[in-house]
């Protein structure tokens, strides 16, 4: 058991170098927050980008701020107008890509966390940003 | 004395910045110790996603690229 949490660990956590698109959700405590945190995780699943911690930028622990400025994109995902996501990147001196759940639909209070949503959520984000980079 | 710690598991890129850092601490004839961390959970512990990374004295200065020896004199100041 715990030799598979270390292969799980190392294949999901670390990797030299590389181009590499970091995702943070914001993982807010509400059914909007918690799609933003599933989304980031299938979205890294899927090898789009990379989920990376809030709490540690918010923090401004050296290493995070460090891999977080290697990255080629840094996109927000949050889940209500309030934005925190977005606003902790920025106060740490980034310039995330946003996206807010609000704007494509999905409702404070009114968004089940199940996988249609979250497999929705994660076509919406890509869409969206292929957009804005277009 | 100045603790350099290169964190990665020991890819090319890693060597590269362990030799970069060697010979920035050499230039500037500081007393130091270079120490590879390679285990990934020890690595994990920094804080940081993408290796290779560079801690001094503990503190990472930076993670996901190799800087020239030039702009490691500047890290190790």
């Amino acid at each position: 058991m715990k030799k598979t949490a270390k292969k799980m660990v190392k294949k999901e956590c670390c990797c030299c170098g590389g181009q590499v698109r970091m995702i943070f959700p914001c993982s807010g405590g509400s059914d909007v927050g918690e799609l933003t945190d599933q989304a980031a995780r299938q979205l890294t699943k899927d090898g789009w980008g990379k989920m990376y911690c809030l709490a540690g930028v918010a923090a401004h622990l050296k290493g995070f701020l460090e891999t977080t400025k290697s990255a080629t994109e840094i996109v927000a995902i949050d889940g209500c107008p309030a934005a925190c996501a977005s606003k902790t990147l920025q106060h740490a001196s980034f310039s995330p890509r946003t996206v807010n759940l609000k704007e494509l639909g999905f409702l404070k209070g009114e968004s089940p966390v199940h996988s249609r949503n979250v497999r929705r959520l994660c076509t919406l984000v890509k869409q969206l940003m292929e957009e804005k980079n277009g | 004395m100045k603790k350099i710690q290169i964190l990665g598991t020991g890819c090319p890129k890693c060597k590269k910045l362990a030799e970069n850092a060697e010979a920035a601490a050499k230039e500037l004839g500081l007393e130091y110790e270079l120490v590879k961390v390679t285990n990934i959970n020890d690595i994990m512990n920094f804080g940081i996603m993408i290796t290779p990374g560079l801690a001094v004295d503990g503190e990472v200065k930076v993670s996901g690229k190799v800087p020239s020896v030039e702009e490691i004199k500047k890290m190790l100041l």
